[in-house]
C-alpha cells in the first residue's frame, strides 16, 4: 500500500514514524467538504504495555502517500489493546470548533466592513484567530489552482450576517456556508481557502455498488425564510423553488429562521440563504449511501487512474453505471452526478468510499449538522 | 560433499548421521525424519477485485510465513544422553528465532529465519526411550524467502554514463533464421528489428565476444500476431564447443508497438561456460515477436539523468524474490550534502516512464515549454498510468519570502488527421513556496496522463513550463513520483557526508517494519535523520533481474552501493 504515517510534537518537529514501532492496520481517514480532514483511526500494533510518547494525545498526526501530505489532524487518547494501541485523531479542519469570532469593534459595524446588522468579515476574524495561535491555518488571499477544487480562493466572497461575537469560527463557517453557498476547505497542511461547488465533474467513478440508491429524505422543492423586517416584524418570504424537482418527486417545503440576523434592510441576505438551501437539497433526490471506488476505478477525465489514497471530499463525479436512478435527478436522463461530501479511504482494502454531499441525513451527526 | 541441514548452526540432520561435536548433544546423532516438509511462500491476497464480468482478479504481492515441519530422530548411547539431546534441540527452536541452513550438494548454502517451534513428543514412547531412540517433530514457521549467507554488493554512479560499455550481441541488421524477417518499423533502438509470426527459434554465431563483465542480456520485443503471453528461451554458445541454456522468460506483452524488455541474468552461468569468449546465440519464441537489439548489459546503466540524478536502471539481482536492500549514498565530491530522494517506481509502471524532467537551470521561469526526456530512444508514448507527487526543484533562489510557482503541464496528441479545439491537453498546478523550505519542494499531485490512449500510443508527447513570480529564480528539475511507487525523501538540518537508509532487522527489532535512515561521516557516527523527510510506506527492495531507481541530490549527482542478501525460494542458485 502507499501511505505512511508520523506524529510530531504540537507545536511542530520531533516527527516520528508509527512503522518503527510496529505494524499499523485498520488505517482509515476521512475528509469532508466543506471542511478537509474530518478523522484519522488505526492500530499500531506495537506489542502489550506500549507507552512511547509517540502516540501521546496532543500530537500532530501526518498521513503521507507518496511523499504528499494528504491528511492531517490531532492525536486523541490512545486505547490501549492486548497487541498495541488503537489510535484515533481529528482533523485540522476541525480547529474552527475550538477558535472564537472575536472581532476588535463588537457590532454594529464589525470587523472590517460594515453592513447591516451583525456583520463581520470571517475574513478578517480568521486571519485574528490565526494570528492568535488559536488556529495553525494559513490564508492567502487571491484565487489560486487547487486540484479538484472549483475556484479556489482566498477572500470571502461578500459580508454576511453571523450572529453574536464569542461564537465559534466554526459557527461563522457554517454561517456563510448556509446563507451564501460558499463552501469552504482546510488543505492538510493548513491551507484555507474558500471555494464554489462544481458544476462539472472531474472524476468518472465506474461504480459497482448503485451508492445506496435514492430516498426524498433530506430533499427539498421549496424554501421560504423568516426574517425581521427593518421594524422588528416577522415577516416571510414568497416561496422559492426548483420547479423540475417538484414536478418529478412531488413538493417538500422548508422554512429558513434568518431572525438570528437581527432586522434586515434588505431582502439579499434572505434571498442568499435561500438559494444556498436550494444549491445544497433541492438539486435532486438523495442519495442512501456510499459509493465504493476500489483502485482502478476512479479515474480522471482524461482516463488516469486517480489514487484512492489521495481523494478528498468537494469534488465533483460522474457515475458510470447503469442503473443509478435516473429518475432521482432534476436535470432528468443523462449522465448522474454527484459531490463528494465526505471520503473514507480504507488503507487495508485499497478503497475510498465516497458520501454523496446530498445524502440523506438520517444519523444524529448529520441532523445536527443541519 | 552431502546434503546439509543445519539447525541453529551446530545439529546437523543430514549427511548420514554426524555426531553431534559439541554442546550437551556432544556424542548423539541427529537424523532427518520421514515426512518431513518445508513449506512454501504463503500467497497473501491483499485485495480480490471482481470483475466487472465473470470472475475475480487477485492482487497483491505479499508473501506470508512458510510452515514447516521437521521430524528428528535422535540416536544416543544411553538413556541419559538421549534426553540431554533432546532438552537441548527443544531449548535451541524454542527461541524467538533461530537459522535452519539447507545446502544441497553442489550448491550454496540457504538460511531460513525460523521461529519459535511447537514440539510433538508423543512420537517417542517408553519402549523407544529404552532403547536410546526418539522422535521429535517440529512445526514452526519461517519467513517466506530464504536469504544467502553472502550479500550481492552493487555500486552505482548515477553521474556518468557506466564505464563499461554493452556489448551487442545482434542488431537484427539480417534475419537471425529461417521465417524471420527485418523491418525498419515498428523499432526502438536499432537500425531494424525482426519479426516472426509463430513460434520459432532463431540464432547467430559470431566472433568470440567477452561478457564476462556484463550483468545481464536484454532484448526489446512487442507483440506480433495474436494473443499476447509469450515465452522467450535463450541459449548461449562459447569458444569451446560448451552450450549454456540461459533460461526461460515469459511475460505478457502489452500490445502492438508497446514495446517491452526482456532480461536474462548472467550471474548464474556455470563455471564450466566461458562468458569471455561467447560465440553464438539462440533464441526461441513461443509465439509471433518483434525483436530489436539483443544486447548484454553491465551492472547498471543509466534511462535519464541530469547532473544532480537519473533514473538508473539495475540489471542482475540475485535471487528469486525480492529482498530488503540496504542503500548507502554519498557525492562523489565528497562533499557534505542534506537532501536526497530515492524513488523505486512500481512494478507496473510504463516502460517509458521516467520520474525525473531535467529543466535548463540557467533559464528565466517564464512558463517556457521544455519537452520531457528521451528514454531509451522513444520520446512518444504514454509514460504515465497512476497518480505522481510533483516537486519542483530549485538551482537557486533569487530572493528570500515566498513565490509564486505555476507548472504548466502538457500532453501533445501529435494527430493531425483529428479535428479537436485544441493541439493538447494541458494541466496548471499552482504553490506558494519559500527557500526555507528547501531546494525540493512539493507543488501538489496529478494523476496523468491527461488524456489516456491505445496501449500502443506512440506519438503523444510532453513538455512542462514552469513559472515563477520571481524570475531571478532559477528551476532545474521536475520530478514526478508514482504514489504506488516506494520513496525515500529526506530534507534534514544536518549536512552529512554519508546517508545510510538500514532494512529493518525483524529478527532483533520485531516492531520496526521500516528499518533505519541516518546520516554522519562515519557509521560508528551515523544518526537518525528520519525525522528531516518522508519515509515510504514499506522498506526499500530490489527485485530479481531488472530494476529501475530514481535517485537524487539537488547539488550533485549521488553516489550509491547497494547491498542485499538475496532471497530464494528453496534453494540458492548463485
Amino acid at each position: 500500500m502507499t501511505v505512511s504515517v508520523c506524529t510530531e510534537a504540537p507545536l511542530g518537529g520531533d516527527r516520528r514514524w508509527l512503522l518503527h514501532y510496529g505494524a499499523v492496520t485498520g488505517l482509515t481517514y476521512d475528509t469532508i467538504a466543506p471542511g478537509g480532514p474530518k478523522s484519522l483511526q488505526c492500530n499500531l500494533l506495537s506489542g502489550p504495555n506500549f507507552h512511547g510518547s509517540v502516540v501521546a494525545p496532543g500530537r500532530i498526526v501526518k498521513a503521507f502517500c507518496g511523499a504528499q501530505l494528504v491528511w492531517s489532524g490531532t492525536l486523541d487518547e490512545p486505547t490501549p489493546q492486548a497487541d498495541g494501541i488503537a489510535l484515533a485523531a481529528t482533523g485540522i479542519s476541525a480547529e474552527g470548533t475550538t477558535a472564537v469570532v472575536a472581532p476588535a469593534t463588537l457590532p454594529s459595524s464589525g470587523t472590517g466592513t460594515a453592513g447591516p446588522g451583525n456583520q463581520f468579515s470571517v475574513d478578517d476574524n480568521l486571519d485574528a484567530a490565526i494570528a492568535r495561535g488559536a488556529l495553525s491555518w494559513t490564508r492567502t488571499p487571491g484565487s489560486f489552482t487547487v486540484p479538484g477544487f472549483n475556484g479556489a480562493g482566498g477572500t470571502t466572497p461578500g459580508v454576511f450576517g453571523y450572529g453574536d461575537p464569542g461564537g465559534t469560527i466554526n459557527d461563522a463557517l457554517q454561517a456563510a456556508m448556509d446563507q451564501h453557498a460558499h463552501p469552504w476547505y482546510v488543505l492538510p497542511d493548513g491551507t484555507f481557502f474558500w471555494f464554489g461547488w462544481p458544476t462539472t465533474p472531474s472524476l468518472i467513478l465506474t461504480a459497482l455498488t448503485p451508492g445506496g440508491g435514492r430516498t426524498r429524505d433530506g430533499m427539498v422543492t421549496d424554501v421560504t425564510a423568516r426574517y425581521l423586517n427593518s421594524s422588528g416584524n416577522a415577516t416571510m418570504t414568497s416561496f422559492t423553488g426548483n420547479a423540475i424537482l417538484r414536478a418529478a418527486l412531488g413538493r417538500k417545503e422548508k422554512t429558513l429562521d434568518l431572525t438570528g440576523l437581527g432586522n434586515l434592510t434588505s431582502l439579499t441576505p434572505a434571498t442568499n440563504a435561500i438559494a444556498a438551501e436550494l444549491a445544497q437539497s433541492g438539486q435532486r433526490a438523495a442519495w442512501t449511501g456510499t459509493f465504493d471506488a476500489p483502485r482502478g476505478l476512479l479515474r480522471t477525465l482524461g482516463g488516469a487512474p486517480v489514487d484512492p489514497a489521495t481523494v478528498t471530499a468537494g469534488q465533483m463525479v460522474k457515475v458510470a453505471l447503469q442503473d443509478a436512478g435516473q429518475w432521482g435527478e432534476s436535470a432528468g436522463p443523462g449522465s448522474i452526478t454527484f459531490i463528494v461530501g465526505q471520503t473514507s479511504y480504507d488503507h487495508d482494502a485499497d478503497l475510498v468510499k465516497l458520501t454523496p454531499l446530498q445524502v440523506a441525513q438520517n444519523d444524529l451527526a448529520g441532523a445536527l449538522r443541519r | 560433499m552431502p546434503d546439509s541441514l543445519l539447525v541453529s548452526g551446530g545439529i546437523e540432520l543430514l549427511g548420514g548421521g554426524v555426531v553431534v561435536q559439541d554442546g550437551p548433544a556432544a556424542g548423539t546423532v541427529m537424523r532427518l525424519g520421514q515426512d518431513y516438509r518445508m513449506g512454501a511462500p504463503d500467497v497473501d491476497q491483499d485485495t480480490v477485485i471482481s470483475l466487472l464480468m465473470d470472475g475475480e482478479r487477485p492482487y497483491g504481492d505479499r508473501s506470508k510465513n512458510r510452515e514447516m515441519s521437521i521430524p528428528v530422530m535422535i540416536f544416543a548411547p544411553g538413556r541419559i544422553l538421549l534426553e540431554r539431546a533432546r532438552e537441548s534441540l527443544l531449548q535451541l527452536v524454542e527461541q524467538q528465532s533461530w537459522e535452519l541452513q539447507y545446502t544441497p550438494e553442489g550448491m550454496q548454502p540457504l538460511i531460513f529465519d525460523c521461529f519459535r517451534a511447537t514440539i510433538d513428543q508423543d512420537q517417542t514412547g517408553i519402549n523407544e526411550a529404552r532403547q536410546d531412540y526418539a522422535l521429535v517433530v517440529l512445526t514452526f514457521s519461517a519467513l517466506p524467502y530464504g536469504r544467502s549467507t553472502d550479500p550481492q554488493v552493487i555500486n552505482i554512479t548515477v553521474d556518468a554514463p557506466s564505464q563499461i560499455a554493452p556489448v551487442l550481441l545482434d542488431g537484427f541488421e539480417q534475419p537471425p533464421g529461417a521465417a524471420w524477417y527485418t523491418t525498419s518499423s515498428p523499432r526502438v533502438e536499432g537500425a531494424r528489428s525482426v519479426f516472426t509470426y509463430g513460434q520459432n527459434r532463431g540464432g547467430r554465431n559470431f566472433a568470440p565476444k567477452d561478457l564476462s563483465q556484463m550483468a545481464s542480456i536484454k532484448v526489446w520485443t512487442t507483440v506480433a500476431g495474436p494473443g499476447n503471453a509469450r515465452g522467450y528461451t535463450l541459449a548461449l554458445a562459447d569458444a569451446h564447443g560448451s552450450r549454456w541454456s540461459v533460461g526461460l522468460a515469459q511475460t505478457r506483452l502489452r500490445g502492438n508497438n508497446a514495446w517491452d524488455v526482456i532480461t536474462w541474468r548472467l550471474t548464474d552461468a556455470p563455471s564450466t561456460f566461458d562468458l569471455a569468449n561467447v560465440t553464438g546465440y539462440n533464441i526461441t519464441v513461443s509465439g509471433g515477436v518483434y525483436l530489436d537489439n539483443l544486447v548484454a548489459v553491465p551492472p547498471q546503466s543509466q534511462v535519464a539523468t541530469s547532473t544532480r540524478g537519473g533514473m538508473v536502471r539495475i540489471p542482475g539481482v540475485m535471487g528469486t524474490a525480492r529482498a530488503p536492500v540496504n542503500v548507502q549514498l554519498s557525492r562523489p565530491s565528497a562533499a557534505v550534502f542534506s537532501q536526497f530522494l530515492l524513488h523505486r517506481p512500481p512494478q507496473d509502471a510504463p516502460e517509458l516512464y521516467t520520474p525525473l524532467v531535467p529543466l535548463d537551470p540557467t533559464a528565466v521561469p517564464n512558463g517556457t515549454q521544455q519537452p520531457m526526456p528521451t528514454v531509451d530512444g522513444q520520446t512518444g508514448g504514454l509514460r504515465f498510468n497512476g497518480t505522481y507527487t510533483v516537486i519542483v526543484v530549485f538551482a537557486s533562489f533569487g530572493g528570500s519570502g515566498n513565490r509564486t510557482i505555476t507548472l504548466d503541464l502538457r500532453q501533445f496528441y501529435n494527430d493531425a488527421g483529428v479535428t479537436a479545439p485544441t493541439d493538447h491537453a494541458g494541466l496548471t498546478l499552482t504553490g506558494v513556496m519559500n527557500p526555507t523550505d528547501g531546494a525540493m519542494q512539493i507543488i501538489g499531485q496529478v494523476p496523468l496522463p491527461l488524456l489516456d490512449g491505445a496501449a500502443d500510443n506512440s506519438a503523444a508527447t510532453w513538455t512542462v513550463g514552469v513559472t515563477s513570480s520571481v524570475t531571478t529564480d532559477r528551476i532545474c528539475d521536475i520530478l514526478l513520483l508514482d504514489t504506488r511507487g516506494e520513496t525515500v525523501f529526506v530534507t534534514s538540518t544536518r549536512q552529512c557526508g554519508t546517508f545510510w537508509v538500514d532494512e529493518p532487522d525483524v529478527i532483533r527489532d520485531p516492531f520496526d517494519m521500516i528499518g533505519k535512515i541516518v546520516g554522519g561521516t562515519t557509521r560508528a557516527q551515523a544518526l537518525s535523520v528520519a525525522g528531516d523527510g518522508v519515509l515510504p510506506s514499506r522498506p526499500l527492495a530490489l527485485d530479481p533481474g531488472d530494476n529501475t531507481w530514481l535517485m537524487y541530490n539537488p547539488q550533485e549527482s549521488p553516489q550509491a552501493t547497494l547491498m542485499l542478501y538475496p532471497r530464494w525460494r528453496t534453494v540458492r542458485l548463485a
